[in-house]
């Protein structure tokens, strides 16, 4: 394999490895935006509506949407929580994979 | 604009492909309407599909059978070059003869037999064909490929997804996993569920990249030992093995 070519893909998997040993925590948001009309949308304009922070030791903590009855009263807005929780799935699937990437990577002769 | 449109850029990095057949290239400026346009730090996938609920399904489905065609077909490209480099070798002691006839190879692996065959300077071998200028256009499109790689690895995923033209969800990836969601409001039945089914087939795709990277330079580093008259030519004929091995997928996925 050219060396210019192996050190460009071995130099991308350095920076990820370097991110993945790096990151201590992992951090999902899901934020919304209300369409007004058919008109683009700006999202920069978007609201958080839940997040959630997994930090390395176990530790983690998850802010959750709630919505206010006419009664005043405060219930979870489950829709968005289930949204919320698909993409934290997605992130730690996600997390995992890249880690099992770099494993992999570890294991083959590259020369 | 047509119904579907699987669509990635690296903006600022030219026009890319997708060696998995599954992406067309975009070009950000004219192709990507929202707000918010993304920086030239980022790869970019987006997913347009139609209003129907049906369609969109199926497109997607398609797709994601798609690339567990490209996922079998790489897991079956090591061992195959394996035994090809074993089962070439049998047939020479210092180095192999390929002019002296291929062994019992099925396709795609006969044609890796004739490349590598023009590598050696025999001059009766594959008479008619320029096989000299196939070599350097697969040596470019691995080049090529191998460079947007090491790119998209290096920037954030930037998946969104559309429904007829219109913006229904973006999720940026970082590194590391971290993921930010913007959703519009309303959201219809099914978008969230469609959106993630994007989402998971942007980043499927970006690990079948690296996989296929991978994939081909272990196989240009055997069969380097075995060409050693012209290991340069080794890369691009691995290339050309695992593309060929693809597109046999592909074909059977289309005939299914």
């Amino acid at each position: 394999m050219p060396s210019e070519l192996e050190s460009n893909v071995r130099n991308a998997f350095e920076k990820l490895a370097k991110a993945l040993s790096d990151a201590s925590e992992l951090i999902v948001e899901t934020r919304y935006v209300v369409v007004e009309s058919s008109a683009q949308e700006d999202l920069d304009q978007s609201r958080l509506v839940a997040k959630t922070v997994i930090q390395i030791d176990g530790d983690h903590h998850t802010t959750i949407p709630m919505r206010k009855l006419e009664s005043e009263q405060l219930v979870v807005d489950e829709d968005l929580l289930e949204i919320h929780r698909e993409s934290v799935a997605s992130a730690i699937d996600y997390r995992m994979q890249a880690l099992e990437t770099l494993i992999d990577l570890v294991k083959t002769r590259f020369r | 604009m047509s119904l579907v449109a699987f669509q990635f850029a690296l903006p600022g990095a030219g026009t890319p492909t997708d060696a998995l057949g599954l992406w067309q290239p975009a070009i950000v400026a004219e192709e990507i309407s929202f707000s918010a346009a993304p920086s030239a730090d980022i790869a970019l996938f987006r997913v347009d599909l139609p209003p129907d609920p049906g369609q969109a399904y199926l497109a997607l489905a398609q797709s994601s059978a798609q690339l567990q065609s490209v996922e079998i077909a790489l897991g079956q490209a090591a061992p195959r070059l394996e035994r090809f480099v074993q089962g070439a070798a049998l047939s020479g002691v210092e180095s192999v003869d390929f002019a002296a006839g291929a062994p019992a190879f099925a396709a795609p692996e006969r044609e890796l037999w004739l490349w590598l065959g023009s590598a050696t300077d025999q001059p009766s071998f594959a008479p008619g064909l320029d096989l000299r200028s196939v070599w350097n256009i697969a040596g470019g499109q691995a080049a090529a490929f191998f460079e947007q790689v090491g790119q998209a690895l290096s920037h954030f995923a930037w998946v969104e997804s559309a429904t007829d033209g219109q913006l229904v969800g973006r999720t940026t990836v970082g590194w590391t996993g971290d993921q930010t969601t913007f959703w519009r409001d309303p959201l219809l039945p099914g978008q969230v569920a469609n959106h993630t089914r994007c989402l998971q087939l942007a980043l499927a795709t970006r690990a079948a990249w690296l996989r296929l990277t991978v994939t081909v330079a272990q196989g240009a580093t055997r069969l380097a030992a075995l060409a050693s008259t012209a290991p340069i030519l080794a890369l691009p004929a691995a290339w050309k093995f695992v593309q060929e091995l693809l597109a046999q997928y592909r074909n059977l996925q289309e005939i299914q």
